[in-house]
């Protein structure tokens, strides 16, 4: 016959046993989310056609030279649009260098 | 907190999951309540209070009871996060108050040990090493000194992440160099396709990350743990002891792993110039190390030597030693007083749930010996190995090497030794086996989660790059699991034993 205390046994064994399953099925479903949005975030990078500093810096030179060869007098408009290609190139920068590791972050270090 | 964070942050971050809390509650009371104590808890009270009366007894026996049923609870808790860990921690405290099983007046003391100020030292330290980005300066080295042969890079990336993670925490080692490895590995894939050496890479760094942190007291919780329960039981243990015993573990593996994981990972390229060059070129421009992180440094290098002198040079000079969670307090108060980071930094950045988690384990253990439930349990387990000739000796330390591999791979480290550590240490005692052997050889174990990909901090570190499956953890752990345990046994064996002539019977 057996006994109430065995009984007990066996049920906290199954409770223990099926925690660590648990347990372990959730971490893993946490990791392989994790895992997913990293490579999803990736995949946007190499999508969105991510430019270089120095193409930046190239087309922001290039965007200035025309606005301020096409409007000559020093009008707002002019000086907004310069103020705008700036405001471009320093986003684009930023972002460029979002994507890199501490490896390729000198001033950060 | 990012979503990286949560993953990482052992339970810290999660809120209740009242169905396994539930479930806790139900083991509580099936195990504390649902039948009186055991006819062999009594008998384990009667020994251990002699001069009581049966009732007191039986009190006794029903401590022995809850406190087992407590274990089981804490079991549940760190296997599924079902509350904040630091409540866990606070709830062990709780559960001795509410039974009776410690004075109101000497509660707080089950929480008060030296490992627990050691543990809030070392991460207060390893805080300020990250913050002066010491940690990426290793990794300059690193590359800096690996040449350009891939399994050469492979054994420098073992080193590399294996002997700072004895000193700082693996998540931070970890971090630091998967973008190193990633970068290696894009490089070549541009002109070669190359998915082995981005697995290999990777995986380096996890198998790195858990051969380095048995190598000092400071390579983890788990390690600090240990200590405390082994002081407990009257055995002291020095910082320069453990390094000596732990050393043997780390470079041996260290060798071993980088023959065995490139033969797993079989690279597609045997060099590296390109990469490694390109890679040179980016880390070159971090420039030379500041006088500020020089003076960092230099405090470390002080706190080290002081936690290897501690009980000969420094018990010399001062008439007392400082112990380790005195020498670790002296470095992290340096860093403040010097200017070096500030307490805002030390809020921000050391995990102090961590070190609420630890203090209560050691209360768990603490409470396990003085109500004799460790007693009880480690001779019921005992009842069951004996026949098989496990109960004493090397057949002991096998199994409490295969049990701390197992276990660790199904909860986190620090847990498995906080749960089985007093019970173990029971063992150890009552069968005549030198319990620092027994003790340390656990602490060790319990750093073998190789098979999953949750196994470690740095595993889903490596994981969430992208690069692996979880598959390849496994495949790893095919080879390197058993031949951690059997690297294990050879060093208490021959190395703990012949050599440093640690005894096997005290």
């Amino acid at each position: 016959m057996i006994s109430l205390n065995w009984i007990i046994g066996i049920l906290v064994a199954g409770f223990i046993s099926w925690a660590f399953y648990s347990n372990r099925k959730n971490k893993y479903s946490k990791a392989r989310e994790i895992k997913k949005e990293i490579t999803e975030e990736q995949e946007k990078w190499l999508e969105s056609n991510q430019l270089s500093y120095r193409q930046i810096q190239d087309r922001k030179f290039a965007l200035s030279k025309y606005v301020k060869e096409t409007i000559i007098d020093d009008s707002f408009d002019k000086k907004q649009l310069l103020e705008l290609i700036d405001d471009w190139a320093d986003l684009q920068v930023k972002s460029f260098e979002d994507r890199r590791s501490w490896v390729r972050k000198p001033k950060e270090n | 907190m990012s979503n990286n964070d949560q993953q990482n942050s052992g339970g810290f971050a999660k809120t209740t999951d009242f169905k396994w809390l539930s479930v806790s509650i139900v083991i509580f009371v099936l195990l504390g309540f649902a039948t009186p104590p055991l006819q062999s808890m009594v008998q384990k009270a009667a020994e251990l209070f002699p001069n009581l009366s049966p009732e007191l007894i039986a009190l006794k026996a029903k401590h022995i009871q809850i406190t087992i049923a407590l274990l089981a609870t804490c079991v549940i808790f760190f296997a599924t996060e079902a509350i904040p860990m630091p409540a866990v921690a606070l709830l062990i405290g709780l559960v001795q108050l509410l039974f009776g099983i410690t004075e109101p007046s000497r509660i707080v003391s089950t929480y008060a040990h030296d490992a627990v100020w050691f543990i809030a030292g070392s991460l207060a330290i390893g805080a300020t090493l990250v913050k002066y980005k010491l940690d990426k300066r290793i990794g300059i080295i690193v590359i800096n000194l690996a040449g350009t042969n891939t399994r050469k890079i492979v054994f420098a990336i073992l080193l590399g992440t294996a002997i700072p993670t004895a000193f700082v925490g693996e998540h931070a080692i970890a971090s630091m160099f998967v973008p190193i490895a990633v970068a290696l590995y894009t490089i070549t894939n541009r002109t070669t396709s190359a998915p082995n050496l981005g697995r290999l890479l990777l995986m380096t760094i996890a198998v790195g990350c858990m051969v380095g942190g048995p190598m000092s007291p400071t390579g983890g919780a788990r390690n600090a743990i240990m200590i405390g329960f082994l002081s407990n039981i009257g055995v002291e243990v020095s910082f320069g002891q453990w390094l000596s015993m732990g050393v043997f573990y780390t470079v041996i593996m260290s060798g071993i792993m980088a023959l065995i994981l490139p033969m797993v990972f079989k690279p597609e390229v045997s060099d590296l110039g390109e990469a490694v060059t390109v890679l040179k070129q980016d880390l070159e421009k971090h420039g030379s190390m500041t006088k500020k992180q020089w003076l960092v440094t230099a405090i470390m290098t002080m706190v080290i030597f002081l936690w290897i002198t501690d009980k000969s040079i420094t018990k010399q000079v001062m008439g007392f030693s400082l112990g380790l969670g005195g020498v670790a307090m002296l470095g992290a108060v340096t860093y403040m007083i010097l200017g070096l980071t500030s307490w805002k930094d030390y809020e921000s950045n050391v995990s102090w749930g961590v070190i609420v988690l630890y203090a209560g384990a050691i209360s768990l253990g603490a409470v396990f010996k003085s109500t004799g439930a460790a007693s009880w349990l480690a001779g019921t387990i005992m009842s069951v190995t004996a026949p098989l000739g496990m109960d004493s000796g090397l057949p002991l330390i096998i199994l409490v090497i295969i049990i701390g591999a197992t276990l660790t791979n199904l909860m986190s480290a620090g847990a498995t030794v906080a749960v089985i550590g007093p019970v173990i240490l029971d063992m150890a005692s009552k069968s005549g086996t030198n319990p620092l052997i027994v003790g340390i050889i656990l602490a060790i174990s319990t750093s073998m989660a190789f098979w999953l990909v949750i196994g470690t901090p740095a595993s889903s570190i490596v994981y969430s790059s992208g690069k692996l499956e979880p598959g390849d953890f496994i495949r790893n752990a095919v080879i390197a699991w058993p031949i951690a345990i059997i690297v294990a046994i050879v060093m208490v064996a021959f190395y703990w034993i012949n050599i440093l002539n640690i005894p096997l019977q005290p």
